[in-house]
């Protein structure tokens, strides 16, 4: 019996790079075989494998909405090998792509809920996705407000994005940098993002936040959420753990019984607190 | 001895001059292991007899041990070298730890002054159980420092006990020369065709780094990947390179405990590349390992102008 | 019921000189100095009998240390995919323990859970297990304790133990197991040699220069009773020994041959402590003295986590698959530096209980079958059943 190769990755083409910042990017890649793009749709929250051939696989989330077909983005960090060679690469290379793998946002039930995004850093492209797809179903949700911060304002990414949020009447956004990494013409705020959201104080009622960022972020965030009223129940995030084949089977990504690839990467705050610490 | 151990050890931890004691407990089907002796009632757990031949000076470097307080380290000789050569090396200073030391006669002596250690080594317990005095050429170097080391040598305690059976080990040092020589005299086709297959069983389960007092990198080069140096899977040329890059990185700094074959799942006597790269170093520099000198030479680490190789200058 | 038969020693080793010519991959244990490998054999003669198990356990036949799982040749700057250099080879392993072949059922657990993993599938498909119980065990086996037996069938093909004078019990446990004695059956005999001595047919080579004597498609599946050739031989049998006949497989007191292995701990026991166990300072006294290496994992036969790594040759470049394991700081670090499990506790800790506790939870399997490999190949005497034992209590 012959069985499918699970672990042949789809061939894609880079249609567009996009600097984002100080070693940041974001590629937007389409599928060199129709009967592939035809095939392949994913929810938000979901990650793929992708490959420079002969470096080898990295893990990142699909960072452009499901309602923007046809292609697909990621946006990473140069940071290690893979990733390193990414950032050489140019319009009209190929590159390999596993996936959709993991779990989704569940942006279904959110329909007539507010929605409160809450970011920092390189965290905001697995969110990107989010805002992007509620945003393409905008009459579907109530109020929209967007927290992001980053250390300075050079390391804030999707910088267009962010002036095309900030112009729209229905959506609310918040930016913020670490104290000293504003520039002179700055006009958002200075601080922690604990701190912008405790101020900013946004009401937890009929509303879903959505928390990406790094542990120190999250790990502050949790607590300030919790006392705005927030339910465990209520405030979703996305895990990153290191992570080989995205299916289950490597042994890598487990924090305790569950895969992050394949339980995750979406998790409530209520699951996570059932886990133990090994994220 | 035991006893005599004990009774020091006991001492160490109730005046408080260290937090535990590295030694050797009873273990599984007769063998024995190390043991973490952190109370004055413990040290029940310790014993010493000629099945203590493991080489407890690699947890040392162990970041979980390290974080247990100030050692005590039960040595034997093999121990007392590897100690030493982490001092040559600046892997541990005065101060660091105590050592507990056992000569191959039952001497227990200890010493929490390394250099002093290092003249009791050259003294006692030279590399390969060799006397003092260097029979062979190129250690005359040595074992002129050696027999310096020997006039000032001043152990600060003292004690003679019964003494202990000779070391049982799979592998004496005897029969190791023997098994260099044997291969050394291989044409190259055929020593290469050896190593080989005895390569092609490596799991690359890295013990034999893990076992080794002297792979004490925070990051192996096989763990770097950019770029990346050795190949990670454990296949023929991944396997070889790793064994390339062991052995010449521990090329005369080697202490020859043997800890890496005994390791080795899967029984690869690497501990001879080893060995045979200290002979080399010993031929080409002079240089031997396990022994501490007031200027410790690295052929292989240091670069001088003057060198009489010009390809890399 | 599982079909029993006979088997006689040179038949055996009739059986594997046959099945090496059939083409097919045969692997035995294979000694050299000390260590026990499982080897590519021709001939019996080649395998190493003198073991309580291997050194390295058979999981090599479904998972490689090392494999190709993706292939592609780059043509300028384009890549094109091509096919993977990973055939499955129909393969006999010979020579295993139960515990080796009850540890089959994890592994495919784990590579068939969710997502079908073709590479480990395929070979799985194409592999048949012929174990030989255990006559002896040493102090680190426990297989009993983790819900196995020196004559447990679970997970092999074929299981034989061996009863006295170069004689085999057969046990045919599975289709695959059935369909290799079908297609050998002039190797196997319901009828005990003892009683057939004397007509100087060996039994399995008497058959099998006698092809029309020998059993039809299926009969070793029988009782000697029901089957024809046996019928025949128990009949020729009968006519020269009287009606004294010797024991038909189905007589064999199959338990009376085996090692004498004890329960170390209770399973449910110890899962149920596990389950508690996670905060607990157990984890940080167990792991002093484990030296952070991977040889426990790369014995055992249970253990599957891999690595992935590209390699490239000229033009030409491949995505292998890798054995790798908890145990090795670098397993879980992200790019980042920060390490999910930064000490060895944390990392014992995760090789515990992802054998005993979240693989149940989550597979329902035990990921160790208590063959002790770990055990015997540690540097630093990490004990495995002793350290269960430690969490679960003695039974």
């Amino acid at each position: 019996m012959s069985y499918p190769n699970i672990y042949r990755p789809y061939l894609m083409r880079i249609d567009q790079i996009t600097e984002e910042a100080p070693d940041v990017r974001t590629l937007r890649l389409g599928f060199t075989r129709d009967e592939d793009r035809e095939h392949f749709s994913f929810k938000a929250g979901q990650f793929g494998e992708y490959s420079i051939f002969g470096e080898g696989e990295s893990t990142f989330c699909i960072a452009s909405s499901p309602t923007r077909e046809g292609y697909i983005e990621c946006t990473f960090r140069k940071m290690g090998r893979v990733t390193s060679a990414l950032s050489m690469r140019e319009v009209g290379d190929t590159i390999g792509f596993r996936g959709p793998y993991g779990s989704i946002f569940p942006i279904e039930e959110w329909y007539g809920k507010n929605l409160l995004f809450i970011a920092g850093g390189i965290a905001l492209p697995p969110m990107r996705c989010v805002i992007w797809n509620t945003l393409d179903l905008r009459d579907r949700f109530e109020d929209i407000t967007i927290i992001y911060g980053a250390r300075t304002v050079a390391d804030l990414v999707y910088k267009h994005e962010l002036k095309e949020w900030d112009e729209r009447p229905d959506v609310n956004l918040i930016t913020t940098v670490d104290p000293g990494g504003e520039t002179e013409d700055w006009t958002g705020k200075t601080g922690f993002v604990p701190t912008v959201l405790e101020e900013a104080a946004p009401s937890s009622q009929n509303t879903v936040a959505i928390v990406c960022g790094p542990p120190i972020m999250i790990k502050f965030t949790f607590p300030v959420l919790e006392k705005l009223g927030f339910g465990p129940d209520s405030i979703f995030t996305t895990l990153e753990n290191r992570m080989k084949c995205g299916i289950g089977k490597c042994g890598r990504c487990n924090v305790g019984e569950i895969f992050v690839c394949k339980d995750g990467p979406v998790f409530t705050y209520a699951k996570m607190k059932e886990l133990p610490p090994e994220f | 001895m035991t006893e005599q151990l004990q009774q020091q050890a006991r001492k160490l931890l109730d005046d408080q001059e260290v937090n535990l004691i590295i030694g050797y407990g009873e273990g599984s089907a007769r063998a024995v292991r190390a043991v973490f002796v952190r109370s004055p009632e413990e040290t029940e757990k310790l014993i010493l007899d000629e099945r203590c031949t493991a080489n407890l000076a690699v947890y040392l470097n162990k970041k979980e041990i390290r974080a247990l307080g100030k050692p005590a380290i039960v040595a034997r000789p093999s121990v007392q070298r590897s100690i030493v050569q982490l001092a040559v090396e600046n892997q541990l200073a005065n101060g660091d730890i105590t050592v507990i030391g056992i000569d191959d006669d039952g001497t227990l002596t200890l010493f929490s002054d390394l250099d002093k250690l290092g003249e009791h080594v050259l003294a006692q317990a030279p590399l390969r159980g060799d006397s003092p005095i260097a029979s062979s050429g190129s250690r005359s170097a040595s074992s002129e420092a050696s027999s310096s080391g020997e006039a000032s040598s001043s152990p600060e305690s003292s004690a003679s006990t019964e003494s202990p059976h000779s070391p049982e080990s799979p592998h004496s040092p005897e029969m190791d020369e023997e098994r260099v020589r044997k291969l050394s005299s291989l044409p190259m086709e055929e020593r290469f065709a050896f190593w080989m297959s005895e390569f092609a069983e490596c799991l690359k389960c890295y013990a034999c780094r893990a076992a080794c007092p002297l792979c004490y990198c925070e990051r192996c080069t096989v763990d770097c990947n950019q770029p990346q140096w050795v190949s990670v899977p454990a296949h023929p040329l991944g396997n070889l390179e790793w064994h390339v890059m062991r052995a010449m990185h521990l090329a005369g700094r080697c202490t020859e405990c043997g800890a890496c074959y005994d390791a080795c799942p899967v029984d690869i006597p690497l501990h001879l590349l080893t060995q045979k790269m200290h002979d080399n170093m010993e031929e080409a520099f002079g240089t031997s390992s396990g022994e501490k000198k007031d200027k410790p030479v690295f052929p292989l680490n240091s670069f001088r102008p003057d060198d009489k190789e010009d390809f890399f200058r | 019921m599982i079909k029993r038969a006979f088997i006689t020693e040179s038949s055996l080793a009739g059986l594997i000189g046959q099945l090496a010519e059939s083409g097919r991959r045969v692997l035995g244990p294979v000694r050299s100095g000390n260590r026990v490998m499982f080897k590519e054999v021709c001939s019996m003669e080649e395998v190493d009998i003198d073991h309580i198990v291997t050194t390295v356990s058979p999981k090599e036949a479904l998972l490689p240390r090392c494999e190709e799982i993706v292939r592609w040749k780059n043509q300028g700057k384009e890549t094109l995919m091509a096919d993977e250099n990973n055939p499955a080879v129909p393969t006999v392993v010979y020579g295993l323990r139960p515990c080796d072949a009850r540890s089959v059922e994890a592994l495919h657990a784990v590579y068939t859970w969710d997502t079908d993993d073709g590479f480990f599938l395929s070979k799985y498909d194409t592999t048949t297990f012929i174990t030989l119980s255990c006559r002896h065990c040493d102090e680190h086996c426990f297989c009993v304790a983790t819900g196995g037996g020196p004559g447990d069938t679970a997970g092999s093909d074929l299981l034989l133990t061996a009863l006295e004078d170069g004689l085999y019990l057969v046990e045919i446990v599975s289709e695959k197991g059935q369909a290799l004695a079908n297609e050998y059956d002039s190797f196997f005999t319901m009828a005990h040699p003892g009683v057939m001595a004397g007509s100087g047919a060996e039994s399995g080579h008497g058959a099998a220069a006698n092809p029309g004597g020998a059993t039809q498609s299926g009969a070793t599946a029988q009782s000697g009773a029901e089957a024809p050739s046996g019928t025949t031989a128990q009949s020729d049998a009968e006519a020269r020994h009287g009606t004294t006949a010797a024991p038909s497989p189905d007589q064999i007191d199959k338990e009376s041959y085996l090692a004498d292995v004890e329960k170390h701990f209770d399973l449910d026991t110890l899962r149920e402590r596990l389950e508690k166990a996670f905060d607990g300072p157990v984890w940080e006294e167990q792991s002093l003295r484990c030296l952070g290496c991977g040889a426990c994992a790369f014995v055992c036969p249970t253990c599957s986590c891999f690595d992935i790594q590209d390699e490239t040759y000229g033009t030409t470049g491949q995505r292998l698959r890798c054995w790798d394991t908890c145990g090795l700081g670098q397993f879980t670090i992200h790019t980042s530096g920060h390490n999910p499990r930064e000490t060895q506790a944390q990392r014992w800790r995760q090789r515990i209980m992802h054998k005993f506790s979240y693989g149940y939870n989550r597979l329902n399997i035990t990921g160790c079958v208590g063959c002790g490999r770990c055990s015997r190949a540690c540097p630093a005497d990490m004990n495995l059943a002793e350290h269960l034992i430690d969490i679960a209590g003695a039974k």
